[in-house]
């Protein structure tokens, strides 16, 4: 069993993990683990997915309403690539199993969870493979004793991370050697530059950009282009959702949506938008005749972000005779 | 009971009769109780107190005793309204008697239809179910004689109907389960967005001294423009003045209307089609009009936004004697019996384009019926009755069926059973199983031997086929030797879509 440390020093502390830029919590993890695959299972909250791009997958408990599971089952997610992964109840153990195989050898994996029931199954499922889990707890809920409380003596704490609201950690627990699997060594300076291998992270609170290839949405067509710039058409239906992600649970206070194409005026003039399946008014700040930008105030909610785009009339694409709305390349969260 | 009254409706700007149906209701409705609508229509024109909402995420807001209407008729527009219903029980406003239409959008296979139309129609449903299947056959019959509301009437807590005509022929094909949950509310008499005769005329360009008999919407068969136009032309040939205006738009598939106008001579330029026409242009050509005809036979229940609006306008109007037209107090309308029908309609428009009183005297009371009895705020106080008794009701049986209790995540089942082919076609206790719920099955049928199996292929062919309904997909066909050698067996794998409780 560890020995419990003392949180008010550790949450004292902070390390400058790298040169220059703050250091993120990718590179905290990276410092203790090597080079990481993430399977982030707070969808549909999306506490951490699109903070490291394509090495995450989503995936969520299904839960006893139906009504749900069918809802959120509709996303997809990398840019309408794949299908979130919904663990099913009946084989929750091979399932869990599945998704816990590190897809690319040399990768550690790491499990962001929602909760402490989430970890006692990660815990029951893992086997032999070495697992990590980034999970939040409440500051006040003496966070070290967890593992023993669960039974999970072999896990070990390394990482606090602050989290915006400051009501939380993000904590990871590590099973196994520390380097994940060997092939990528972590970086041992770095991982000895975390002061008894704790530390406290600042999370990022500025504006975060979300590209096309990263959403999460239905209703939409996959996203086009490369890593480096991406976009993609609604349609077919006419609803397009979106799940907005909240960075480390942090509430982002506004959305700014860019509609770089839309085929006719009208579907940017009489464009509707939802945010949880809500109608609310926002702002339309015209680039051109087909372009613009939405710009949505957001309220605090206790439950996930669903934004939504109901686009009038449909066209039909020339090129492909795809039925299409609009165009988006990005959406932008934006703190107060 | 107060609190929010929660609508799944389609809305304007979908052209779509429930939806402006819905929208008008809905600015009477919100003065009496806050409404929350879930569309996925824009709901252009209504109060902004009214939220409109996702309906796909509407778990995320509604709560097990939330106030729920359903408006449902037979188009794609309500599959989502159909989708919803299944998620959460309210009171439906049920607006088609028959729902085979909706189904057939909504179903994923031909089976799920089928399996609806062999509910409580029997035999005569298997019988039609199979003639589609497998011949592709699919007649006009089939949309009056299957109505599939079986689903709709058991999940919703009440049902709100338009006519008595429809109470009693719901009643009488699904029971009392049916008839004890059903309110007629009639369709409401909306107020006209025109400003009265005169200036209707003016802004139509029709003289003031012309009369006008008017028809309206798709020209389909139901209305009887056959009739109407052996009437006009025998009335034409006696010499009376008139002019007949349709303002809707053609159906050629069901009724080639400006064809069969053209062949008769007495007919030219007395008749005009208008094609589509717009809420606001169909209120003007209601007021600019001295009669209103609106024929219908046969009849499958339906009632008519066009007529209840002429009685609001005060017209003389003229309509079939049969369905929930029948219902219509005789000092309101003209009825003309549905046999003999021409003889009838040339007298009855004879007398009315002769006397002005006898127009006059129709459309005072047609329009004193439009604001007592079909009075917008009649009809929204008779609603809010209906869903406070399922309220009330709810809240005495709690937990009922199909509220927001949480659904536990859907478990495939298979259902498995063996049956012994004793006799060539016997198939006793097999078509039951297959047939009678709905889910994957696999039936193992053990035949003496080989010799046996062939022997009861010759004797009764297909016996298989007329075991297995037409609502059931069979996916599979192996054989498989008996472990004790000797015996042969055959499974069958599949999937019925019987509508649970349905099949007897």
């Amino acid at each position: 069993m560890n020995t419990a440390p003392d949180i008010s020093t550790s949450m004292t502390k902070s390390v400058a993990l790298s040169g220059g830029a703050s250091p993120t919590i990718l590179d905290a993890i990276e410092a203790i683990l090597g080079k990481a695959t993430f399977v982030d299972m707070t969808f549909p909250r999306c506490a951490f997915s699109f903070m490291s791009d394509r090495e995450t997958s989503l995936a969520f408990l299904p839960g006893p309403d139906q009504r749900r599971i069918d809802f959120l089952n509709s996303f997809r997610q990398h840019g309408g690539r794949h299908p979130v992964g919904v663990l099913p109840p009946t084989a929750m153990t091979g399932g869990f199993a599945g998704l816990c195989r590190s897809p690319q050898p040399g990768r550690a994996l790491v499990c962001v969870g929602g909760s402490i029931d989430l970890l006692k199954l990660l815990a029951s499922s893992r086997g032999d493979e070495p697992l990590n889990v980034l999970l939040p707890v409440p500051v006040n809920a003496a966070p070290e004793m967890l593992p023993s409380r669960l039974g999970l003596s072999s896990f070990n704490l390394h990482c606090f991370v602050e989290a915006g609201d400051a009501d939380r950690l993000w904590l990871l627990y590590c099973s196994g050697a520390l380097a994940g699997n060997g092939q990528q060594a972590p970086d041992m300076a770095m991982q000895q530059s975390l002061p008894e291998a704790r530390t406290i992270l600042p999370v990022q609170s500025g504006k975060q950009v979300i590209a096309a290839r990263q959403f999460i949405h239905d209703g939409g067509y996959q996203a086009e282009g490369d890593d480096s710039y991406s976009w993609l058409w609604t349609g077919p239906e006419r609803c397009f959702r979106m799940i907005v992600p909240r960075p480390m649970d942090q509430f982002p206070a506004r959305l700014e949506v860019s509609i770089i194409r839309a085929e006719s005026r009208q579907n940017l003039d009489n464009i509707c938008v939802h945010l949880d399946g809500r109608v609310v008014p926002f702002v339309f700040d015209r680039w051109s005749e087909n372009s613009g930008k939405i710009v949505v105030n957001v309220d605090k909610c206790a439950d996930y972000t669903v934004l939504g785009l109901v686009i009038p009339k449909l066209d039909t694409d020339k090129n492909n005779g795809r039925v299409i709305g609009v165009c988006v390349d990005k959406l932008i969260l934006l703190p107060d | 009971m107060s609190g929010i009254l929660n609508w799944f409706t389609p809305l304007p700007p979908a052209r779509n009769g429930i939806a402006d149906y819905s929208a008008l209701l809905l600015h009477e409705m919100v003065q009496k109780r806050d409404c929350v609508v879930y569309s996925h229509d824009a709901g252009a024109g209504l109060p902004p107190e009214i939220a409109i909402c996702d309906p796909v995420q509407a778990h995320r807001h509604l709560q097990p005793d939330s106030a729920i209407l359903h408006q449902i008729g037979n188009n794609g527009g309500h599959v989502f309204v159909l989708k919803a219903l299944r998620a959460f029980s309210g009171v439906t406003s049920l607006h088609d008697l028959s729902l085979l239409y909706l189904y057939e959008l909504a179903s994923g296979s031909l089976e799920e239809i089928l399996g609806r139309m062999t509910g409580p129609t029997g035999k005569m449903g298997q019988v039609y179910a199979m003639h589609w299947k497998e011949q592709r056959i699919k007649t006009a019959a089939n949309y009056v004689l299957f109505d599939t509301i079986g689903e709709v009437l058991a999940l919703s807590s009440r049902v709100i109907v338009h006519s008595e005509y429809a109470r009693k022929k719901i009643s009488a094909i699904h029971g009392s389960m049916a008839r004890d949950k059903i309110d007629v509310i009639p369709h409401f008499a909306p107020k006209l967005k025109a400003e009265g005769h005169s200036a209707a005329r003016k802004e139509l360009g029709i003289s003031a001294d012309e009369l006008i008999i008017l028809t309206s919407g798709f020209a389909t068969r139901a209305k009887r423009f056959d009739w109407l136009i052996e009437a006009l032309d025998a009335l034409a040939e006696a010499g009376l003045a008139f002019r007949w205006i349709h303002a809707g738009e053609e159906r050629v598939s069901e009724f080639d209307l400006s064809s069969e106008i053209a062949r008769r001579p007495s007919l030219h330029g007395r008749c005009s089609v208008s094609g589509y026409v717009s809420e606001e242009m169909l209120d003007a050509y209601i007021s600019a009009a001295d009669i209103v005809v609106n024929l219908r036979f046969p009849s499958v229940g339906e009632s008519s936004g066009t007529l209840a609006r002429a009685f609001s306008a005060g017209r003389c109007c003229v309509v079939s004697d049969t369905a929930a037209y029948a219902e219509i107090p005789r000092d309101v309308v003209v009825h003309v019996p549905v046999f003999s029908t021409v003889a009838a309609l040339v007298r009855a428009l004879e007398g009315l384009l002769k006397s002005a009183d006898l127009r006059e005297s129709f459309g005072e009371r047609a329009s004193l019926f439009a604001r007592t009895e079909l009075s917008i705020d009649s009809v929204a106080a008779r609603y809010l009755a209906s869903v406070d008794e399922a309220g009330a009701a709810g809240r005495t049986k709690r937990p009922s069926r199909g509220k927001l209790q949480p659904v536990p995540p859907s478990v495939p089942t298979l259902r498995r059973s063996e049956f012994q082919m004793s006799q060539p076609g016997s198939n006793d206790g097999l078509a039951d199983f297959i047939n009678q719920k709905p889910g994957a099955f696999e039936a193992l049928l053990w035949f003496d031997g080989p010799d046996h199996f062939a022997r009861s292929v010759v004797e009764v062919p297909a016996f298989l086929r007329a075991t297995v309904g037409p609502h059931v997909t069979v996916e599979g066909l192996h054989f498989v030797a008996h472990p004790d050698g000797g015996a042969f067996g055959l499974t069958v794998e599949g999937r019925s879509f019987a509508a649970a409780g349905s099949h007897r």
